[in-house]
């Protein structure tokens, strides 16, 4: 008798042991991301929820540098085989993680209903030849950005939706000013921030690449084997500028820091990453307005940009599939519109942007609404592997373009030289 | 004559002095003028900060910049794993570097000019070669994020061994072979003798190692992931924001992570100087 | 003379001893300096990109594109510059403020404070405060120069004006070390033999000439060989200040590696870009020895 209730009172523990050690069993997955201060915060707040809603997953999350830092981070990780299982990555890097095999093809994961959720160009910048291999995130897109004050104190009209490069430079020429008589411009009617320092040289391609799509000029073409932007269209684009600076001048023309120029109330117009917008409007001393880009002589485009959630293809399949969970909440709607809302960022999904909080959102905050009024222009890098090699290439004589150092005829051609180069294999 | 010449030997250096006195002055602000600007701006309000012509000083000094730049992030555990990682890569070093800096200097056996030299070599070599493998070589240990990680591959450098050598050999031999006689070994020759006549060379092996340790950069941002472990130089990159540098928060932070450093600098100076010059001349 | 001298097993800890003694410092070169080294010397003959699983040997395909790629010869270029231009003026204003300090006056050790900050605050903390000094628009230092009538200039923005900017702060920040160092060297002449040269009536220009200077050839060759050594390397200067731009003016050779290794991943190329420099500065220390050799005087 006694026996027996021993044996089951040993059973029962080892029932009552076995199930706690099954529920404890979570899994953990680490997660990498680039956003610091408030954002750090909003992350933490996000992947704390994702926590708390369900018992089989634990997310860490760790703020690895920004995107410069982070990246020889997750190669240096990758390659000694400590790498992530969710990571933060600019697009343009998707190409570079995708094609040695380093990421999880999402391809079947992604269901139709998720597919056209989403922007047809988000998904193009997160594929490399036709796979997908991370999930849109953190997108913004290039808009442009006009102080009210300076355009207030001219009398001139504020930059609207029909606008074209004329009537950009129009505006560029009358507003840049000296206020104080002492023959150096201190109000500058526009501002094309470039320079090592900002953001490097793929930020002054990505925005240039912008003026480049509406001239009806291309960046690579041959199925991306070799540069396509030695043409007379991207000529006339990169010409605009290059008068507006050093024709007209009325842009700044030395490389100035972090955008600065803009942040300091000096300069009237400005083309610059939509992700700003919370920021400058909440914190800038002056009153700012957003509208789309204006027209180019050929048709309106603007370029995407930001980063993507990719899954690296490490650990074991239980923490590949935990980490699939993650992304998906972190793009879903809930947590969508709060990233979106806090941070300036585009919600990825068109459910997003049509729950009722967003729509509200909108309402209240219309500069945000030039980013989402400009979806149907979109265009996207090209996501080869060695694309911020490209970039850095074109960059070295676009700058002396833009700098007067150089015809744009001669910069482009040896840009295409040089580029095609790396494109070859080099 | 002769008291003419008289004065002038008075008036001369006292002049000189007076002169001399001037141009290190004028020359010093030009040293230190970064840091005024670095403590002023971390005191400003960020639109202050941009305000041109920039004022020297605040209106009010924003003495919540610090406050806030600590609260960033866990400023407490950067300076702790900092510190750690400092002190025990200087005695390591110190360790290591006696060794071996008392075996060059005055023991004599096979392959010692050449060895010698491979050591030497190695302070040349730029550190972005050896950061990929080195990396993967942590992970083969399973030493990432872990404090083995930010000590042991420090644990021995060359200038230590160098500076170490230059002072063993200005020591008497004398004194070594009185002690050999007595049947001493070599270690306790190193340690009961050498050692304690080292201290100014010490001191500054030690100073040296401490302060590279507590700048450097690269190794820490790759070799640590978490938070909680990470050091002091790496924590200041937290402050570029996307949106735009917050110069009066990272100027605070850039001071807050200076500050120790000058303060050991300043209180250790007459070691450090000394060392340095009593090994840096003799060729 | 004790006999246990002479005992074999006295004579065999002798002999071991040593490596005993080296044991420790060499096992962490071997491991964490040697082994890295010649593994990324080993991936310098592969065309070996970052994460890639496929590596292709090349053999010295990457030695054969460096040597003659026009950008990395730009990269020599430019770093041959920066030490052309720091050595010269941080050592010999370094001497300056030596000789200087060299006297029997108060507040030495103040001076050798104040000059000595900037070379133990790292790069991270204070090069960006010097890139906003040198902001063209709002910089501290145009704003002075503009104050005292002074013509102003684009300083880091400007490829004419970005090296030698370089190169003030790179001096700035070394001209504390190399007065200490000098002034050591300066304090070790007996000061006899000014007095005998005084006794003689030389005046102060031949006292330098004549004493101090020769003198000081064993510090001065020092301070040569590792400033070079130092400069050959700076990396943490150009990274927080210009990135090597504008244009390319400031890259210096390990800039370049930066780049290829941690921007655009090619590791092999980068590998064998490392290697070169190590080269090149192991020369250039065994010349600066062999004229030594010839040059410095010893006690």
């Amino acid at each position: 008798m006694r026996l027996k209730s021993l044996k089951i009172l040993g059973l029962l523990l080892v029932i009552v042991f076995s199930v706690s050690a099954f529920a404890q069993a979570k899994v953990e997955i680490e997660f990498w991301h680039r956003y610091s201060g408030y954002r750090d915060e909003l992350l933490a707040e996000l992947v704390k929820n994702f926590n708390e809603s369900q018992s089989d997953i634990v997310v860490k999350a760790s703020y690895q540098g920004n995107y410069e830092t982070m990246l020889p981070k997750v190669l240096a990780a990758i390659a000694g085989g400590a790498a992530p299982h969710v990571v933060v990555i600019d697009q343009f890097f998707v190409g570079e993680l995708a094609e040695p095999g380093a990421l999880v093809p999402l391809e079947d994961l992604i269901s139709d209903e998720l597919r056209e959720d989403m922007y047809e160009p988000f998904w193009q910048t997160a594929a490399y030849e036709d796979t997908v291999y991370s999930l849109p995130w953190a997108m913004s897109n290039v808009i442009l950005y006009y102080n009210k004050d300076i355009f207030d104190a001219a009398g001139m009209e504020y930059p609207n939706p029909d606008w074209t490069w004329d009537d950009l430079q129009n505006a560029a020429i009358a507003l840049t000013q000296d206020t104080n008589g002492d023959g150096r411009t201190d109000i500058w009617g526009f501002d094309f921030p470039f320079g090592p320092n900002i953001g490097g040289p793929e930020n002054t391609v990505w925005l240039l690449q912008c003026l480049i799509w509406q001239a009806g000029g291309q960046w690579l073409t041959d199925n991306n084997t070799r540069a396509g932007f030695n043409t007379p269209e991207t000529a006339t684009a990169v010409q605009f500028l290059v008068d507006l600076i050093h024709k007209h001048n009325a842009a700044t023309a030395h490389p100035d820091k972090e955008g600065e120029a803009f942040n300091r109330g000096i300069v009237a117009m400005e083309f610059n990453s939509s992700s700003l917008v919370g920021y400058r409007d909440q914190s800038l001393p002056f009153r700012v307005g957003t509208t789309i880009l204006p027209a180019g002589p050929v048709k309106r485009a603007a370029n995407v940009g930001g980063a993507n959630l990719a899954l690296i293809d490490t650990g074991t399949p239980e923490e590949q599939a935990a980490a699939w969970e993650f992304v998906q909440y972190l793009t879903g709607t809930h947590a969508g519109v709060i990233w979106a809302k806090e941070n300036g960022y585009i919600p990825t999904r068109f459910s997003t942007i049509e729950t009722e909080s967003y729509q509200e959102f909108l309402e209240a905050n219309p500069n945000a609404r030039a980013y989402v009024e400009q979806l149907p222009y979109l265009t996207f890098r090209p996501t080869i592997p060695r694309y911020s090699e490209v970039s850095a290439q074109a960059y070295r004589f676009l700058e002396r373009a833009l700098s007067g150092r150089m015809t744009v005829e001669e910069a482009l051609a040896e840009a295409e030289a040089a580029v095609n180069k790396v494109l070859s294999g080099q | 004559m002769l008291a003419l010449q008289i004065n002038r030997r008075k008036l001369m250096p006292l002049l000189g002095n007076g002169i001399v006195h001037l141009i290190l002055i004028s020359f010093g602000i030009i040293m230190i003028a970064p840091f005024i600007w670095m403590v002023t701006t971390s005191l400003k309000t960020l639109p202050e900060v941009y305000m041109f012509p920039p004022k020297l000083l605040p209106e009010k000094w924003q003495w919540s910049n610090y406050i806030e730049a600590w609260n960033y992030a866990p400023f407490g555990s950067f300076y702790f794993n900092s510190v750690f990682a400092g002190v025990m890569v200087t005695l390591g070093q110190l360790v290591t570097s006696s060794l071996a800096a008392y075996a060059f200097s005055r023991l004599r056996f096979p392959g010692r000019n050449w060895i010698f030299y491979c050591y030497l070599g190695t302070m040349m070599i730029p550190y972005q070669v050896t950061l990929i493998p080195s990396y993967m070589l942590m992970r083969w240990f399973g030493w990432i994020d872990t404090y083995q990680a930010l000590i042991v591959p420090f644990l021995a450098d060359t200038f230590g061994v160098f500076l170490l050598r230059q002072y063993f050999l200005t020591i008497p031999d004398s004194l070594e072979d009185a002690a050999l006689i007595d049947g001493c070994s070599r270690f306790r020759i190193l340690s009961s003798i050498f050692l304690p006549l080292s201290k100014p060379a010490l001191a500054t092996v030690a100073l040296m190692t401490f302060l590279k340790n507590w700048n450097s950069f690269f190794w820490p941002l790759i070799a640590i992931n978490s938070m909680k472990m990470r050091t002091l130089p790496v924590g200041l990159v937290l402050f570029v924001d996307e949106a735009g540098t917050q110069w009066h928060l990272q100027m605070a932070a850039s001071v807050i992570s200076i500050v120790p450093v000058i303060l050991l600098f300043v209180a250790a100076q007459k070691y450090f100087i000394r060392g340095i010059t009593l090994t840096g001349v003799k060729g | 003379m004790s006999s246990h001298v002479n005992t074999r097993k006295y004579r065999l800890i002798e002999f071991f001893t040593p490596y005993a003694m080296l044991l420790p410092s060499a096992l962490v070169f071997a491991v964490f300096v040697i082994f890295p080294v010649f593994f990324s010397l080993y991936m310098s003959f592969f065309n070996w990109r970052a994460v890639s699983s496929t590596r292709e040997f090349i053999g010295i395909s990457n030695y054969a594109q460096l040597l003659t790629s026009s950008e990395f010869l730009h990269s020599v270029k430019v770093t041959f510059a920066y030490v052309a231009g720091i050595i010269p003026i941080g050592m010999g204003l370094g001497l300056v403020v030596a000789l200087l300090l060299n006297r029997k006056m108060r507040g030495v050790t103040m001076y050798r404070v104040l000059y000595y900050l900037p070379v133990v605050t790292a790069w991270a903390a204070i090069g960006v405060v010097w890139r906003w000094i040198y902001q063209p628009s709002y910089g501290l230092l145009n704003v002075v120069l503009e104050r005292l009538g002074l013509p102003i200039g684009y300083w880091l923005s400007e490829p004419e004006t970005a090296m030698p900017s370089l190169i003030a702060v790179g001096a700035w920040k070394v001209i504390g070390y190399n007065a200490v160092i000098f002034l050591a060297g300066l304090q070790n002449v007996p000061q006899e033999l000014y007095e005998a040269a005084e006794i003689d009536g030389a005046g102060g220009l031949r006292k330098f000439t004549r004493i101090t200077w020769p003198l000081l050839t064993p510090t001065t060759f020092f301070l040569l060989i590792v400033s070079v050594i130092n400069s050959f390397q700076n990396f943490s200067g150009v990274y927080v200040m210009t990135k090597g731009g504008p244009m390319e003016s400031t890259r210096v050779i390990v800039y370049y590696l930066y780049q290829q290794a941690f921007v655009f991943f090619n590791m092999g190329y980068a590998s064998a870009v490392a290697w070169i420099l190590v080269l090149v500065v192991f020369v250039l220390t065994l010349l600066q020895m062999k004229f030594a050799d010839n040059k410095v005087h010893y006690q």
